[in-house]
């Protein structure tokens, strides 16, 4: 019931931002640094209010693929996604509102060692299996945020809601069903001193998952020395592994999360930088399910640690500089028993450590006869490092990539527009380095660590281009737009396995879609 | 603005304390150690090339090693997951070794083996000690085959195809005549499932504590004594049923072609899918028949057959019926004594209603040959019923229930053509998992 007042509620958020035409949607949501200003504004009370444009708003419905063996894991071969997406902001005297909502529906193809609901390869507790398969997920995703100016131009409240919903299924024996549900709270305040609008915005969620694993043949529920790769893993961790091959498997994952977030909107003469720090502790708490929640049993605890840096700089559309940083630290407390055969261990077994850092930099050219140029460059460093230390598992690597982009941006004389973009980058592998304990090798440490080390290891190129048409005088009330993009992703060298038991990572990755907008 | 950051900055920072890291955790250590049974008597015998391994209770991953060096009686194995561990161990001896040793002639290889189940080792050094004992050696009967599993329960004969087959082992004609034929009770509740607290169970090993089973008196009812709930002994008169070294007997659980049509007491014809999945019983020397037992209804299946019946002495079950998941202990053994003289008990959680178990003193008993059964599914294992020193480890088909699926034992050496079976009492070794085969002659290559 929660969930469908939930759902129409955020339905009604995002319907009621949308439902007035300014005539600049096709603007904010047709060039990425645009773009990336409003989503990024509209994460907070002071962005939304110190936020240009008024109206605006888009619903668009999309297709994309991906495929290619060029990838980590415990990533889908095949992973094609068939998705609606709406979005949108209004004024309303003292209030301004924002919405959006999206539905997916999702198929990943071969996928293996991965029964959870969405890909979090950071945390330790979920099924895993080596058989691939087939998922069908859905995934149901809502936020929404309301603005309110308490005293003008100086005091603003408001709060936001995040909401996630998404199931996983596949016919494959171990079947997993999946269910989870997250809900994040987000009031807000903001002020105004002098030329900056300073805010504070606490995060408060709740999540809730459900993971079953089921067999329906006994054929391979009993016979797992002739199918090993059906067997039922419970990972805790990055090696550190039990078989759950019962005829009906779960885990409960109930999580809470607490925040700060710090917004800053500077507006100078020329510029405008806007800037937020966030911090989150999230406490996942995973647990034997029983018949009422009061009876669940806690084995395993996992806390994480975000620290987030967004700083947007912006000169009209002509210059905008960015600068994104992360570090997530997490820890686990493994209390997992099984009677009388497995104490529990009542410490920390797993560590993460990550680390992410872009910087990037674009320009837009003014127009000329009708077309205006646009380039950027950015550059992404990322470090992670997983321990898994009952089995001595190991894997840790860090990355560079810089990418340019070129583009154009222009207008017919019917008044269409057009845009075209080329992105081309490199990633270099800066460190990796990966262990095992010999005595501790699994299929698990084969298929996923050490494939996993030489993925990470590899050089890749990229090349991506993205074009897009959008004209008026299809609906005459609103612009229509059509998109597309395709990414390439070659590796160009990379290490070869010693060990002939690690699968050889792929050769390429390719991803392509289509999408129609209506601009609101 | 800058007392609003530091309060900022402040707020950041308390709120990212956080209590519940801990050191993280290390992998164990675990050496085996590696003596000779007290009752081996005062051997001295080196333990190099003593192989042994070790298995994860939970996940079954297995380590193997030997010692390498003369002085040595143990080897450690680094770096392990925390956790239950099962140890076995075998030492092989050429005749000529042991004679060295112990200046006993033996005319063929020499087999010490041990065992240990579920040792916990969770501290960062673990030691086991591992006692070495012989086999009871290739001088009588050994259990050669054990088809518990059954077959498909759609297209093949379920558990109605059942059997066992026994082998006179030695270099002699044997009688089976009186040979008994034993299923050993215990807890059927896989071992992560018991609740130890419940009062009824040894606390060590998840096995029943027969003290607390009522009317059950005397002193180590725990150890001192075997609780059947099938016992079976094979008629004669004591010279009736001779057996060449080297053959087989059959009993089956119905002596009947399992692949062929057949109408059970109710008249009702039963036909089998797929016979290849089953067995042709017809030739059975012997089989068990519960028509007569009183207080029983027995099996539809189990028909009054051509074959010699045993003679039942108890059986809970209403047929002579292996568990197929493999939750099961068999033995063979002769005794001086009639047990009908043995006490029955329930089993001690059985407070009001329960089949009886009978209370067989091991003093009585010559035991012949014994194996221990446990299921496929690692998480579906039981407590130990058998002795370690009667069978160190346990066997199990590799792919579990209704699979057509039978144990056979393994060659160890053939004599003038006569092929002499492995009994090392330590069934993991001893066994091999092969398709079902009555006829007798199945053996594994030497």
């Amino acid at each position: 019931m929660r969930r469908i007042k939930l759902l129409i509620g955020s339905l009604l958020l995002s319907a009621t931002a949308v439902a007035q035409y300014d005539g600049v949607a096709d603007s904010v949501f047709s060039y990425q640094p645009i773009t990336d200003r409003y989503h990024l504004s509209m994460q907070s009370v002071a962005g939304m209010v110190l936020y240009p444009i008024k109206n605006t708003g888009k619903v668009s419905l999309s297709g994309m693929q991906e495929t290619g063996g060029f990838r980590t894991a415990q990533t889908p071969q095949q992973h094609s996604v068939i998705g609606f997406d709406t979005e949108g902001n209004r004024t309303l005297g003292k209030f301004k509102v924002y919405g959006n909502f999206s539905f997916s529906r999702v198929w990943d193809d071969s996928l293996a060692w991965s029964q959870g609901a969405l890909s979090d390869l950071s945390q330790p507790y979920y099924f895993a299996a080596q058989k691939a398969g087939q998922y069908i997920r859905q995934v149901y995703h809502m936020n929404g945020r309301v603005a309110y100016t308490l005293v003008a131009d100086k005091l603003f409240v408001g709060a936001g809601i995040d909401y996630l919903y998404n199931t996983a299924v596949r016919k494959v024996d171990p079947r997993p069903s999946v269910k989870n549900l997250s809900v994040i709270a987000q009031p807000d305040i903001a002020f105004k001193t002098g030329r900056h609008l300073l805010g504070l915005t606490v995060n408060i969620g709740y999540g809730d998952e459900n993971a079953e694993v089921s067999y329906t043949s006994t054929k391979y529920q009993n016979n797992l020395e002739l199918y090993p790769e059906r067997t039922n893993w419970l990972m805790m961790g990055m090696g550190y592994m039990q078989p759950r091959t019962s005829e009906k498997s779960e885990i409960t994952d109930n999580s809470r999360l607490l925040g700060l977030t710090v917004s800053d909107v500077f507006t100078g003469e020329k510029w405008t930088i806007h800037s937020r720090l966030q911090w989150d502790q999230q406490r996942a708490r995973f647990m034997t399910d029983k018949s009422n929640s009061l009876a669940r049993e806690q084995w395993g605890l996992y806390t994480t640690q975000t620290y987030q840096f967004e700083m947007q700089a912006q000169q009209g559309v002509a210059h905008n500089l960015h600068l994104r940083g992360r570090i997530q630290n997490g820890d686990d407390y493994n209390t997992y028993k099984i009677p009388n055969k497995v104490d529990p261990l009542n410490g920390t077994n797993y560590t993460y450590r990550g680390a992410a850092l872009q910087l990037g930099y674009d320009h837009l050219a003014e127009n000329k006869r009708g077309i205006s140029p646009g380039w950027g460059a950015t550059i992404d460093w990322r470090s992670e490092a997983k321990n898994d230390h009952v089995t001595s598992h190991q894997l840790e690597y860090a990355t560079i990539s810089p990418t340019l982009n070129g583009g154009i941006y222009g207008r017919t004389k019917q008044g269409d527009k057009f845009q075209a973009l080329l992105t081309a980058g490199m990633q270099f592998p800066l460190s990796q380095q990966v262990g095992a304990a010999p005595t501790q090798f699994t299929a698990f440490t084969t298929d996923v660590l050490y494939h996993d080390y030489y993925y990470w290891s590899a050089t890749y190129g990229k090349l991506a281009l993205a074009a897009q048409y959008s004209s008026i005088r299809l609906l005459h009330t609103m612009p229509v737009a059509v998109s597309a993009q395709v990414n390439y992703l070659q590796r160009l060298n990379g290490k070869t396995p010693e060990l002939a038991a690690v699968p050889l990572v792929g050769s390429y990755r390719l991803n392509y879609g289509l999408t129609l907008h209506l601009f609101l | 603005m800058n007392k609003i950051l530091l309060t900022f900055a402040t707020l950041f920072l308390l709120a990212a304390c956080t209590k519940d890291k801990t050191a993280p955790m290390q992998p164990v250590a675990v050496t085996v150690k590696l003596a000779f049974a007290t009752d081996q008597g005062s051997v001295n015998i080196p333990l190099k090339h003593a192989k042994i391994i070790i298995s994860n209770a939970v996940t079954g991953n297995r380590y193997t090693d030997s010692i390498t060096t003369d002085n040595s009686n143990q080897v450690t194995f680094p770096s392990l997951v925390p956790g239950s561990y099962n140890v076995a161990v075998t030492l092989s001896l050429t005749a000529a070794e042991y004679q060295a040793a112990t200046g006993i002639k033996t005319d063929g290889n020499v087999l010490f083996s041990g065992g240990l189940q579920m040792q916990s080792a969770t501290a960062p050094q673990n030691d086991f000690t591992v006692q070495l004992q012989t086999g009871s050696g290739s001088e009588d009967w050994v259990i050669k085959q054990l088809y518990y599993a059954g077959s498909d329960t759609k297209d093949g004969a379920i558990y109605r195809d059942q059997f066992i087959e026994l082998y006179n082992n030695s270099d002699r004609a044997l009688y089976a005549d009186s040979l008994y034929i034993a299923q050993v009770e215990g807890v059927s509740t896989a071992m992560e499932k018991i609740d130890l607290s419940k009062g009824w169970y040894l606390p060590a090993t998840g096995q029943w504590d027969w003290s607390k089973a009522i009317g059950n008196s005397g002193t180590n009812l725990n150890t001192d004594y075997m609780y059947f709930s099938g016992l079976f002994r094979i008629p004669g008169t004591g010279k009736t049923y001779l057996v060449q070294p080297g053959k087989s007997i059959i009993i089956a659980t119905t002596a009947i072609n399992h692949k062929s049509p057949y109408k059970d007491i109710n008249g009702k014809e039963i036909t089998v899918r797929n016979p290849d999945l089953t067995v042709d019983l017809s030739q059975a020397d012997f089989d068990v028949y519960m028509g007569n037992y009183p207080g029983t209804s027995p099996l539809a299946s189990d028909l009054n057959t051509a074959a010699t019946h045993l003679d039942v002495i108890i059986n809970g079950n209403r047929d002579l019926i292996f568990d197929n998941p493999g939750r099961e202990g068999v033995m063979i053994f002769r005794t001086a004594v009639n047990p009908t003289s043995w006490q029955g008990f329930k089993t001690p959680e059985n407070k009001k209603e329960g089949k009886l178990n009978l209370r067989a003193p091991k003093a009585d008993m010559q035991v012949l040959d014994a194996i221990e059964i446990q299921p496929s599914l690692v998480a579906s294992r039981t407590p130990k019923r058998m002795p370690l020193n009667w069978d160190a480890t346990y066997a199990y088909v590799k792919n579990g229930s209704y699979t057509s699926e039978a144990l056979l034992r393994k060659t160890q050496k053939i004599v003038n053509g006569r092929v002499v079976l492995q009994d090392t009492n330590n069934s993991s070794l001893d066994f091999v998992t092969i398709k079902a085969d009555p006829s007798k002659n199945a053996f594994t290559t030497k």
